[in-house]
């Protein structure tokens, strides 16, 4: 049954990644009075770059092709290790399917960060200054967003009492659907994980997707030397980790309506359309931000980077209060 | 008289290492004096593979109480025999074992690294012998001070293991001399004497230290054997506490305390470098858990806290510098400096869940007993790691002539085997899965969030602060971890060579692929299949009163669950393996099927591959890669708020005492702020002595003659008080 469930997840979020990268490209280009280009663009564009061959390149070596796929089957894994639709997890632990359910936020971190290790030494071996330019860019990013990450896991963690995932989304649901509001600590871990989501995704204002101007950019400048069939493997790895982190923030905060599968075909049907409205607000919330939001220079990123570590420090130190002086949440 | 294990022990240890030492002492009929390398290593791979059956004969019949081998004369009146005691318990049995392993894969990679087995154009190493005698002198030393169970054994094993590394930390030394005058530039001189100083200086503070401790405690119960110190249920007052700290941080390179180690190690032959910063860095961490929780009676509440500060600060510091450093060699010095700082983050938690006021809750002895097992997971994956990382540096070295990242790049399409041990060992020691660097990483995590979570009542805030600041620290430890080795693999086998490789140059010898093979397929292997390992220090710790019972393992899965303290709730979290399992699977496929198609594609491809896109300027691989000073550039910057702050300075202005920073380029360097600190101590002390000279020896005769008379005045007033029974 998990299995189903993981399966079933996988499709959903495999399906859903390009029409979300799609959507917020035109949301973006109407605040900018264009048209843009239709929601169903990207799917054409994977389409024909998957068909490609790469290109043969003189110096680089192995690494530099198995990086992308590594990016991108990290990502999927991550998807699957995460309640997107269905519950994956019927808490008996290796139930059926030995060692396969049970996600945990730790081993999702880190996952996230192999895929950017991955990239980091694809682009060091494209022997190439952008390359070379990127991967130094887009590691110091990842080294500036870990501390808040550790701890607002380690907050998620002090208030939930686990790191798991599906345990965090059953618990969230009692809560009921924006019960988030209600509860202070958890608005400040929200509050630190977007900012840290933005960073980790390469949104505005950390780096700014839209530019190619080789001076602003970092996550495209790792992959410039690639092309063909690596190309669109590097762009789907993109593609998946914006759709992750989104559906991440969602699970843990707003997790209303996801249900496990022993439930009758409507529930399931109602879960599948509240992802999808769920995550068109969050990425209409998103493109609104970055119309308004111009980019930091790199070094002063540290700043919002602080900034979500205060926020984390801040929910920890008001859980303890709570603990203490209230005796529960 | 029948002979106890022990004493077999003893012998069996002392005749190969001690055989291996002498036997290039052999007097007649040698012409090459560097043949004897070959008995002097082979004696040693003997009697590491004799220690690691022993580790495995203790680990299951381990002594729980000393046995006097021999004893020696009395030195003085009212003063305990110099006796000679040892024991070995399941946690001395675990560092047998890992010492044991750890210098059977050094002696035999060591055939190749000093040339003794022909590779390529290179000749054997000039001083090949005196290296293999010291080594075996070090690792037979080293074993001995694992299962010493009285101050004077320890003493002695630490001294004898002290001065054979300081044998090779003068490798550097011999070796620029050899080489002739142009390869001795006097700054490099001057760094290769400091290197031996530093050394001498910095490891034998830290044994007057630790002796000092040893000696105030064994005064106060009136026995030096530790197994008297072990019955002797009062806690250790404060001075003590702070002497074997110190003196055992001193060795294990703790921040502020680990200047030495960037300096002497990197000097010594990259074989016993792995060794001696792979697993012999590990002995002062051994002593440290042997000291803290058996011999220095209950454990005090403060003490947890202390040793879980300076690990964070250790691991943030040791792997800043690792990334600032300009070659492979000081790099993972660094790095394992860092290391140093994971553990001691892991043991101080375990010091502060096991202290006197903590242990009778409920609950925490079992989350004090996985903190261990976390910190002993770190310390056996550091071993294996690293020594992979620091073995494929020595074959870079061989390969590449140099560790240098300005020379090196690109060699991953020559030097496939090493190029992938370095790459497999980087992606270990960053902490990322399917390999057991990320293993350890997630169960000390756990661990911290665990006693996060045990800690919120009212009397503990002051511990749960600490255990945030140390997570925080680390999580940054561990970005600065996964930026530190992309830069050291990204400058050094990936993209296109700085320098032109020797081409005729053929890969390492089959021994040493073999070696790289078994060292990352362990890496792998305790990954994916952690548990069987976990059970096994899961039992350490239970010998050591504290049971893991926050740790619960299925076939596949790890459960880490213990009583929050807040209204019964449990803390849970689960890692299955299977995940795992799925990520190895996909990386091999990735690996074979983009492996079989570049073959394929290289023998049909009819048209050239294209070149790097260059604005149309030629292709200049030394201008167009990134150097080793712009990679950090982006994170040097965030310590300095513009670039003419006295943090970056130009390397080459005034010379100090110790070095201040570490180099980035050929110019500049990275302020090191706590041998700036060594500096300007140093040179304040040595102003106050010379203006204290001048104010006793001021030429004066009538000075003079008061201090003769006040000594004489002073001399009798005593004899009269004290001395005139």
């Amino acid at each position: 049954m998990e299995m189903i469930a993981i399966l079933l997840n996988l499709v959903v979020f495999l399906l859903v990644a390009p029409l979300a990268v799609g959507l917020l490209g035109r949301t973006k280009a109407r605040f900018q009075l264009r048209h843009g280009p239709s929601l169903l663009q990207q799917y054409r564009d994977m389409e024909n770059l998957w068909a490609k061959h790469s290109p043969d390149l003189s110096i680089p070596s192995a690494v530099f092709a198995i990086a992308p796929y590594m990016a991108l089957f990290c990502y999927i894994l991550a998807g699957a290790l995460i309640p997107v639709v269905f519950i994956n997890d019927s808490g008996n632990v290796g139930s059926t399917f030995p060692g396969l359910p049970g996600g945990d936020l730790v081993l999702l971190m880190y996952l996230l960060g192999l895929a950017t290790f991955a990239i980091a030494l694809g682009g060091m071996d494209s022997g190439a200054s952008f390359g070379h330019m990127g991967s130094s860019r887009s590691m110091f990013v990842h080294v500036i967003v870990e501390p808040g990450l550790i701890l607002s896991i380690a907050a998620l963690a002090l208030y939930w009492n686990t790191t798991d995932p599906v345990s965090i989304v059953t618990q969230m649901q009692t809560l009921g659907l924006v019960g988030v509001l209600t509860h202070p600590s958890l608005l400040l871990i929200a509050f630190s994980l977007i900012i840290l989501i933005l960073a980790e995704a390469g949104r505005l204002p950390f780096d700014n997707p839209a530019t190619h101007l080789e001076l602003t950019m970092s996550e495209h400048a790792v992959g410039i030397e690639y092309g063909g069939r690596h190309w669109a493997a590097l762009k789907s790895a993109e593609m998946l980790k914006m759709l992750f982190l989104l559906t991440l923030l969602i699970d843990l905060f707003v997790p209303g309506f996801v249900t496990p599968l022993q439930t009758t075909l409507g529930l399931a049907s109602l879960a599948v359309i509240a992802y999808l409205i769920k995550l068109c607000i969050a990425i209409l919330l998103l493109a609104v931000w970055e119309s308004l939001r111009g980019q930091l220079r790199l070094r002063a990123a540290i700043r919002p980077a602080l900034l979500a570590v205060g926020l984390a420090l801040c929910s920890i130190v008001l859980t303890f209060t709570s603990h203490i002086f209230l005796g529960g949440r | 008289m029948l002979m106890s294990p022990l004493m077999l022990f003893f012998l069996s240890i002392c005749l190969p290492f001690g055989l291996g030492f002498l036997v290039v002492f052999w007097p007649i009929g040698i012409r090459d004096r560097r043949r004897l390398a070959w008995p002097s290593l082979i004696l040693a791979a003997i009697g590491s593979m004799v220690a690691i059956g022993w580790a495995f004969y203790f680990w299951y019949h381990p002594s729980n109480t000393g046995t006097i081998i021999f004893s020696g004369l009395q030195p003085g009146m009212g003063l305990p025999a110099l006796q000679w005691e040892l024991s070995v318990d399941s946690l001395a049995s675990l560092f047998l074992l890992l010492i044991g392993s750890g210098s059977l894969v050094v002696s035999i990679y060591s055939f190749s690294y000093l040339g003794l087995v022909p590779t390529g154009a290179r000749k054997s190493e000039k001083d090949a012998h005196g290296i293999a005698a010291a080594y075996n002198l070090f690792v037979g030393a080293m074993l001995l001070v694992i299962v010493a169970n009285n101050v004077f054994s320890l003493l002695v094993c630490l001294e004898v293991m002290s001065l054979a590394f300081g044998y090779l930390v003068l490798f550097r030394h011999n070796k620029g001399r050899d080489m002739g005058k142009e390869h001795w530039v006097p700054g490099d001189r001057r760094a290769r004497k400091l290197a031996i100083q530093a050394y001498l200086i910095s490891s034998h503070v830290s044994l007057v230290l630790f002796t000092a401790a040893l000696l105030i405690r064994g005064g106060q119960i009136g026995n030096l054997s530790f197994d008297a110190f072990r019955h002797f249920r009062i806690t250790a007052d404060p001075l003590t506490f702070w002497l074997a700290f110190v003196g055992l941080a001193i060795r294990a390179g703790v921040v502020p305390f680990h200047i030495w180690v960037p300096l002497a190690h990197p000097s010594s032959p990259t074989n016993t470098h792995a060794l001696s910063l792979g697993v012999a860095i590990k002995v002062p961490i051994y002593l440290m858990i042997l000291v803290f929780f058996s011999l220095l009676g209950p454990i005090a509440g403060w003490w947890g806290p202390v040793v879980l500060l300076f690990g964070a600060l250790t691991a943030v510091v040791g792997i800043f510098y690792a990334m600032a450093s300009r070659d492979l060699k000081t790099a993972l010095s660094y790095s394992s400096v860092e290391n140093v700082g994971i553990i001691l983050v892991s043991i101080g938690l375990a010091l502060t869940l096991a202290s006197t006021d903590l242990r009778s809750m409920p609950g925490m002895l079992g989350l004090a007993g996985l903190a261990l097992v976390a910190g002993l997971f770190q310390v056996v994956n550091h071993s294996v790691f690293k020594g992979l990382l620091y073995l494929s540096t020595g074959a870079i070295e061989r390969l590449a002539g140099t560790v240098e990242y300005r020379w090196l790049g690109g060699l991953f399409k020559h030097f496939p085997w090493t190029a992938s041990a370095f790459l497999i060992g980087a992606i270990a020691i960053a902490g990322f899965p399917p390999m057991n660097g990320f293993i350890s990483e997630w169960l000390i995590l756990q661990s911290l969030f665990a006693s996060l979570n045990a800690f919120a009542i009212p009397g503990l805030v002051l511990s749960a602060c600490t255990i945030l600041i140390a997570t925080a620290l680390l999580a940054l430890t561990f970005g600065l971890t996964a930026f530190a080795f992309v830069k050291m693999a990204g400058l050094t086998i990936l993209g296109e060579p700085r320098k032109n490789l020797v081409r005729t140059q053929r890969e390492m010898p089959w021994f040493v692929r073999l070696i790289f093979i078994v060292l990352s397929g362990i890496c792998l292997m305790f990954g994916i299949l952690p548990w069987p390992i976990l059970a096994l220090l899961s039992q350490v710790t239970q010998s050591l009163g504290m049971p893991a019972l926050a740790l619960q393992g299925q076939g596949n899965a790890i459960t880490v669950s213990s009583r929050a303290m807040v209204g019964g709730a449990v803390y849970t979290s689960l890692l299955s393996n299977g995940w795992l399992w799925l990520l190895t699977i996909a990386f091999v496929v990735l690996t074979v099927s983009v492996v079989l198609q570049q073959r394929t594609k290289r023998k049909a491809s009819l048209k050239t591959p294209l070149p790097a896109w260059t604005s149309g300027i030629p292709y200049d691989s030394t201008h167009m890669q990134a150097t080793d000073a712009y990679f950090g550039y982006q994170i040097d910057v965030l310590l300095r708020q513009d670039r003419e702050d006295s943090s970056l300075q130009r390397a080459s202005e005034n010379v100090p005492v110790i070095p201040k920073g570490v180099p980035i380029s050929d110019h500049y360097q990275v302020m090191e702020f706590f041998q700036q600190w060594y500096n300007s101590g140093l040179a304040s002390f040595q102003r106050f002595a010379t203006w204290i000279t001048l104010k006793i020896q001021n030429g004066r005769i009538r000075i003079y003659v008061a201090y003769t008379v006040i000594t004489t005045v002073g001399l009798l007033t005593a004899w009269i008080v004290w001395g005139g029974r």
